[in-house]
């Protein structure tokens, strides 16, 4: 009889540790699948939690720190401007897509960014832009420091992130061959406003040589110079100062050269990261991409309507208002041959040209508009 | 006769290992409720949240036009100028998509007129109107739901503010 029981013991042990290891299996296997799907809708979560963020930026104005990018790596993501502008992350096990973008965002993914907003002010029309930077140390090598030049800095400088009151930091230096010049604010580094009174106040007589010295991955470095050219260095971005309204972008470590119109194309093209991307092509340049993509389908929109608006104005003003009826007219027709212009190749930079001549001439027929109490000013 | 029977340990034997595999079945029927009670909960959640996206998309697209430089003259006030014009432009709906995504339709009508002006506007009743209509016919979408907000409307033309309301919805395929 004891040797049945044990039979059975037996039995017993060895049914239990087979039920047991099945029911461990399929539990272990179910709580991974189940990990591995709750990690890619936290991804997701986190990257809609970037966008409305983002836009609450966007309609408000008012900066504010995001940190959920510590949460994963992220640095897989970047925005696809080719179609309909979004986000996307790709890594071997997965690729998740954001919804539309709609606003232009520049922005990196390490743990900690702050999130502001600027823009670029044509008076009949302002184009946001929003910028999500993370721990920046820019650098400026102006190889020339004529006014014109030194003018256009400090017209570059303000157009860049200000996280005053803010953590992380963007500051602001200069670098002059093998010297990075950075502690030029009460021997600390230099925030955006401090940085930008300094210039006003500093003006040109200093003469720089081109930068050669080591940077991090924090650093981004500006040159400025007329003769920007592919290969003078081989990293950072060259801009030349911007004639008749539009200059150009160089980014020196893959060689592309870009039209710019607007300080939003600089701004998108200096907080971009430097690796690339399967196309060889930077951050910076995608995110300039993207930002001329949305600017001129956004001015486009607004023009056609400004000159539409216009008419409409026109044709119900009552007589007796000359100025206003001069004002509108001249003001539509500048709004329509904006429209004609933005439908040609802005990257030739006689046509870029001719567009910033024509928006300059809309301001100044926007402000005539104000000045005759025709329109409100802002 | 040389045939021994079993014995009550054996029968005690038995009855243990019926009751260890009774024990064992119901533990795994227990696993298996768990799994499908949690599914069917991430199931309802998902529901749930989709509810919750859409909510999300109609405040974002109220206060993305209601700041939007198209539709207003200041923050939060729009311009009937502007609302007008922009009805009139070829193809607006699919540039208006272009600006404030997909899937939506909004009327902007005055609850109050000085100049009792109520009906649609068009390019000849303009400015005695006060009705704009944008983007109703998407017939390839199912109607989902509608959010309605109260909104200032600025009159260009007699330069003075009116009270309307303003009805975003939202559609989904």
């Amino acid at each position: 009889m004891s040797l049945v029981a044990e039979v059975y013991r037996v039995f017993q042990i060895i049914l239990g540790i087979i039920l047991s290891v099945f029911i461990l299996y399929v539990l272990i296997a179910y709580s991974g699948g189940y990990s591995g799907v709750q990690q890619s809708l936290d991804r997701a979560t986190i990257i809609k939690n970037f966008l409305t963020d983002s836009r609450s930026v966007y309609f408000t104005g008012n900066a504010i720190n995001f940190t959920d990018f510590g949460a994963f790596d992220f640095s897989a993501c970047e925005v696809d401007w080719r179609q309909e502008p979004h986000i996307v992350c790709v890594t071997e096990d997965e690729e998740i897509r954001s919804e539309s973008m709609l606003i232009p965002i520049f922005f990196n993914t390490d743990s900690e960014v702050v999130i502001t907003r600027d823009y670029v002010d044509f008076g009949w029309w302002r184009f946001y832009y929003i910028t999500a930077t993370s721990r920046k140390r820019i650098l400026f090598n102006p190889l020339e420091t004529d006014d014109e030049v030194w003018e256009f800095m400090v017209d570059v400088v303000e157009h860049l992130p200000d996280t005053y009151g803010f953590s992380p930091k963007t500051t602001y230096g200069f670098c002059d061959g093998m010297e990075r010049i950075e502690n030029l604010c009460s021997g600390s580094l230099c925030e955006q406003r401090e940085f930008s009174s300094l210039l006003t106040r500093s003006r040109s007589g200093m003469t720089f040589s081109l930068c050669t010295t080591d940077m991090n991955r924090e650093h981004r470095l500006i040159v400025i110079s007329r003769d920007c050219a592919p290969g003078m260095s081989d990293r950072g971005i060259c801009i030349t100062p911007m004639t008749n309204g539009a200059g150009k972008i160089v980014f020196l470590d893959t060689g592309a050269e870009y039209t710019f119109t607007n300080m939003a194309d600089i701004t998108a093209a200096v907080i971009g990261r430097t690796d690339q991307d399967m196309f060889r092509r930077t951050e910076g340049e995608n995110f300039l991409s993207l930002n001329k993509k949305l600017f001129f389908r956004m001015m486009g929109l607004a023009a056609e309507e400004m000159a539409e608006r216009s008419s409409l104005i026109l044709s119900n003003l009552p007589a007796g208002s000359e100025q206003c009826i001069t004002g509108y007219s001249d003001f539509r027709d500048s709004m329509e041959i904006i429209t004609q212009i933005l439908k040609l190749d802005l990257e030739d930079e006689p046509i870029a040209q001719t567009l910033a001549t024509e928006l300059d001439n809309a301001g100044v027929l926007w402000q005539y508009l104000i000045n005759n109490g025709c329109e409100h000013a802002r | 006769m040389g045939v021994s029977m079993p014995g009550s340990g054996w029968l005690k034997g038995q009855s243990n290992i019926i009751e260890y595999i009774f024990m064992t079945l119901f533990v795994i029927i227990m696993i298996v409720v768990l799994i499908v009670f949690i599914s069917w909960f991430q199931y309802s959640q998902i529901g749930m949240r989709g509810g919750n996206l859409q909510t999300e998309r109609a405040e974002f697209l109220m206060n993305y036009m209601i700041n939007s430089p198209y539709l207003v003259i200041e923050n939060s006030m729009l311009d009937d100028s502007k609302l007008t014009s922009l009805l009139f432009m070829d193809d607006y709906c699919d540039r208006m998509d272009g600006i404030f995504g997909t899937g939506w339709s909004l009327e902007i009508d005055l609850l109050t007129s000085e100049e009792g002006c109520y009906g649609n506007c068009t390019l000849e009743s303009y400015p005695c109107c006060g009705s704009w209509t944008f983007c109703k016919n998407r017939r390839d979408f199912n109607k989902t739901r509608s959010y309605v907000i109260p909104v200032n409307v600025f009159r260009k033309m007699s330069d003075h503010v009116e009270l309307a309301s303003m009805k975003v919805t939202l559609y989904a395929k």
